[in-house]
């Protein structure tokens, strides 16, 4: 009866906190930057395709892009540092960077055919919907 | 003292029938736009070997464009990994505010 008792309190401690939290809250600060980026990185693919084998697809028309780019990543990433238990948010930035950084190794070397846009496009594509994803579930349980 | 006998089986079954219906229902949101998204990568994956076999493309440029489609799956895989998390967690409070309420009315007072 005593052991129960004490599993009963220690239950009602539990519920009495505001629910168990084993991941980072929901962050719109976050949510909003990726978004924006996401927008700016789909109109950078509509460039590309409308510029494909004109002089204008030289990669150093595209350098803004790229910096502006790559510090969004960063100051996400610095966000996120700060921010309780983003672990997963983080490592989805880190990803996200490598393969905005391996975009530009390949638009220096010049994209040879627009199958090869294609593929970048459709890989960069899921990894936003997969970050947006994660991020609309933090949100959803916010909303709870 | 008591209204009703606190049965320990009654509290297990509630907390199971909770974190079930968790479970169930965001799994089935999740699953079919993984699946999509995962099947888009090995498409894209068939497609630089084709580039690489037809010389458009060189390996240098091949191995750049495998690390873009392998952090792709990683990011996809992380989601997972944090919907998992969070559903997890939605499972063990909704299970946790299941018992309120079988706790609450055996003891007769609100204890929780």
């Amino acid at each position: 009866m005593l052991k129960f008792f004490s599993s009963l309190f220690i239950l009602s401690f539990f519920i009495s906190c505001s629910g168990i939290r084993l991941i980072q809250e929901y962050d719109s600060i976050s949510d909003n930057r990726i978004n924006s980026l996401q927008e700016k990185t789909a109109k950078f693919f509509i460039r590309v395709d409308r510029q494909f084998s004109k002089p204008d697809l030289n990669y150093d028309n595209f350098i803004s892009f790229y910096d502006d780019s790559k510090a969004d990543i960063n100051v996400l990433l610095v966000r996120n540092r700060a921010l309780y238990k983003t672990s997963i948010t983080q490592q989805q930035l880190e990803s996200l960077l490598i393969q905005f950084n391996s975009l530009e190794l390949l638009h220096k070397k010049g994209f040879t055919s627009k199958e090869e846009i294609i593929i970048i496009k459709s890989a960069i594509e899921n990894s936003f919907t997969a970050i947006l994803q994660f991020q609309l579930s933090l949100k959803k349980r916010s909303n709870t | 003292m008591s209204k009703h006998k606190l049965i320990l089986s009654d509290i297990l079954d509630e907390m199971s029938s909770a974190v079930k219906k968790v479970l169930k229902t965001r799994w089935k949101k999740v699953k079919p736009l993984a699946e999509l998204q995962l099947k888009s990568i090995i498409h894209n994956l068939e497609q630089i070997a084709e580039l690489k076999l037809q010389g458009k493309i060189t390996e240098e440029q091949a191995r750049l464009h495998l690390t873009i489609q392998k952090e792709s799956i990683r990011t996809i895989l992380l989601s997972f990994e944090g919907i998992g998390i969070v559903t997890a967690e939605e499972a063990i409070n909704s299970a946790l505010s299941s018992v309120k309420t079988i706790v609450n009315k055996a003891i007769g007072w609100k204890i929780l």
